[in-house]
């Protein structure tokens, strides 16, 4: 028997899952669009990152190393060197454990960047500020590039103007150099940050349009995914027409020549059978969300309409029932209310696992005997004292 | 006054229920007496209704228009055995009922069958499960809901189908004595569940002198 695989998002209206041969109906994903934009992500921060890295370890690291012999203290350096380090293996971490990216963490990882560009530039004398030997000024971009450049642009323009005021308020404290070297500082930041900017820019389109990109893919597949249920929907309909035409034609045309009377009750209960199935097939067309109470109720109208009282009671949430299935459990419970003298209970229990649709009436015990052999649900009879209690659970447990 | 006579006060709008009520009562097989009644919970605080024995107790008073639940916990609250009686067919209303400390939960739907039997339970501190109550508890999904066995789901699912001991007794091949059993385990486990209320200690401490359970199975 097919179940669905997984049921559709709570609201949608969806309510045929498969039909009896195991065709499935792909149901629109809600996520599709922001698992691509993740993945998108996390590819762009593990290059950033790797950039980063190298910048690091082939051009900053070697810088570091020279610095020790010519500025005092040196350890600030070292420690600010430690602390980018740091931040890059945190950063790595969350990528390799596949954690959801916190923006407040890589906020204030973004702040120790920027307090490591301090340390790191501390014994740096005011003319050589952004220059060679201020190896941070273009690291620290890199980092804050890699941590921040999927929060809204603002941020990472923040981020390198907070930088670029940073560096400028170091080369006022220590005094500012001749003009020339002025010039080429300012040449300096505005290219590098200028390009770590662009970087992120680009990385913000491309993020959009993927975004974009997946839902439009998603549309498309729940307008295919409608097509088809319509299509299914139709042809089912004609093939439930063609049943009843096969079993009801035959009835009234029976009744009509005369060789069906109305008197016999063989020809009353086939009547009533009749009713009740068509009234279950008007009933599916309607747009509810109880499917299944829904088209009970339309078993229980025929049955109330031959003086049988009939109590419905309903525990549990609405759950989806596959059609095929859900035909059963209703056809299982009009039929023995149809054979009821004068008074029935249809319950309906759903849990998580299963949903039963039970009917007790006082109905002559051969009434079960009568009822279609279910493929989809399992049928229990009990019949005791002139009552007959029949129980139809989906899905079958054996 | 004989001595083992139940006393009772009616909470309920509807006149005609509460001579419904005193009908049922008047063939139970153990005497009970209506002793007030009135159509609002003030009836069972002031004499002669403050002494009654069991409370029934509607909960859709329809002044109101809201379920009385507050009404429902201050009377459980000062120790009353309330049997909720409502027209309310409503597996949420059944279990924050019972989470208060209603003694049971019936529909009036099942009122012929049940009132006079549920009457008689509460007053001996009896657990008492009609089907309507026993549906609520097989569909409960909170998430405080009580370990139950799966013969225990089975026969609570069964019972509120069927409304019959002995046809669940049938299915499944055990004596109604047993259904009945397995019913009153289940509403003991409620009973120790959630927020405590002195009802629910007299029923599990019932249940123990009963040998129904034993201190450890809770």
């Amino acid at each position: 028997m097919a179940e669905p695989a997984t049921l559709p998002a709570p609201g949608t209206n969806d309510t045929d899952g498969t039909t009896g041969t195991g065709w499935k109906v792909p149901h629109s994903e809600p996520g599709v669009a922001e698992r691509t934009r993740d993945r998108l992500l996390r590819g762009t921060r593990i290059a950033i990152l790797f950039v980063a890295l190298t910048v690091q370890f082939v051009m900053c690291l070697p810088r570091l190393i020279a610095n020790s012999e010519t500025h005092r203290p040196w350890w600030p350096e070292l420690v600010a060197f430690g602390m980018l380090t740091g931040v890059a293996l945190a950063a790595i971490y969350v990528i390799a454990a596949d954690k959801k990216v916190c923006g407040k963490r890589n906020i204030s990882l973004a702040v120790t960047c920027l307090l490591a560009g301090v340390l790191a530039s501390v014994a740096i004398p005011s003319d050589w500020l952004i220059s060679a030997p201020d190896w941070s000024f273009g690291l620290i971009g890199w980092y804050g590039l890699a941590l921040l450049f999927d929060l809204p642009l603002r941020a990472m323009g923040a981020f390198l103007v907070l930088h670029v005021l940073i560096s400028a308020g170091e080369v006022v404290l220590k005094g500012v150099p001749h003009s020339a070297a002025l010039a080429a500082m300012a040449m300096a930041a505005v290219s590098v940050c200028g390009f770590q900017f662009a970087v992120g820019l680009t990385t913000h389109l491309l993020r959009k349009t993927a975004v974009v990109a997946a839902d439009a893919a998603a549309q498309e597949e729940r307008l295919r995914t409608e097509e088809a249920v319509a299509d299914y929907t139709h042809r089912d309909y004609q093939a439930r027409y063609a049943t009843l035409a096969s079993t009801t034609v035959p009835l009234l045309r029976g009744l009509a020549d005369g060789t069906r009377h109305p008197d016999d009750p063989g020809t009353r209960r086939a009547c009533a059978i009749e009713a009740a199935r068509m009234r279950q097939l008007f009933a599916e067309s309607d747009d509810v969300a109880d499917r299944l109470v829904h088209e009970l109720r339309a078993g229980i109208d025929v049955a109330e309409r031959h003086g049988v009282s009939v109590h419905l009671a309903v525990r549990g949430a609405v759950r989806e029932v596959p059609k095929p299935a859900r035909h059963e459990l209703v056809g299982v419970a009009s039929a023995v209310l149809t054979a009821a003298g004068s008074a029935a209970r249809a319950t309906v229990v759903r849990t998580s696992s299963t949903v039963r649709v039970s009917v007790v009436a006082d109905a002559p015990g051969d009434a079960a005997e009568t009822l279609a052999p279910a493929e989809h649900v399992e049928v229990k009879a009990t019949n005791k004292d002139g009552k007959l209690w029949v129980e139809a659970r989906w899905p079958r447990t054996r | 006054m004989a001595a083992d006579e139940i006393t009772v006060t009616v909470v309920d709008d509807h006149p005609a229920i509460v001579v419904g009520v005193e009908h049922w009562y008047a063939s139970a097989p153990r005497p009970i007496r209506v002793v007030a009644a009135g159509a609002t919970a003030k009836a069972a605080w002031l004499p002669p209704g403050d002494t009654a024995d069991v409370v029934v107790f509607d909960l859709q008073l329809s002044s109101r228009g809201v379920p009385a639940y507050g009404d429902l916990r201050r009377l459980v609250d000062a120790g009353r055995r309330v049997i909720v009686y409502t027209m309310r067919d409503d597996e949420q209303a059944a279990l924050t009922c019972l989470d208060i400390g209603a003694f049971t939960y019936l529909t009036k739907t099942e009122g012929a069958d049940h009132l006079v039997a549920a009457t008689i339970a509460a007053g001996e501190d009896r657990p008492y499960t009609p089907p309507a109550l026993a549906g609520a508890l097989s569909a409960n999904t909170r998430s405080d809901r009580p370990q139950l066995s799966a013969r225990e789901e089975e026969v609570l699912v069964e019972w509120f189908q069927c409304e019959s001991r002995d046809l669940v007794a049938q299915r499944l091949n055990i004596s109604a004595k047993t259904v009945t059993t397995y019913l009153d385990r289940v509403r003991l486990k409620y009973a120790n569940a959630g927020r405590p209320a002195r009802s629910k200690a007299a029923l599990v401490a019932r249940a123990i002198q009963d040998g129904l359970v034993q201190v450890d199975d809770l």
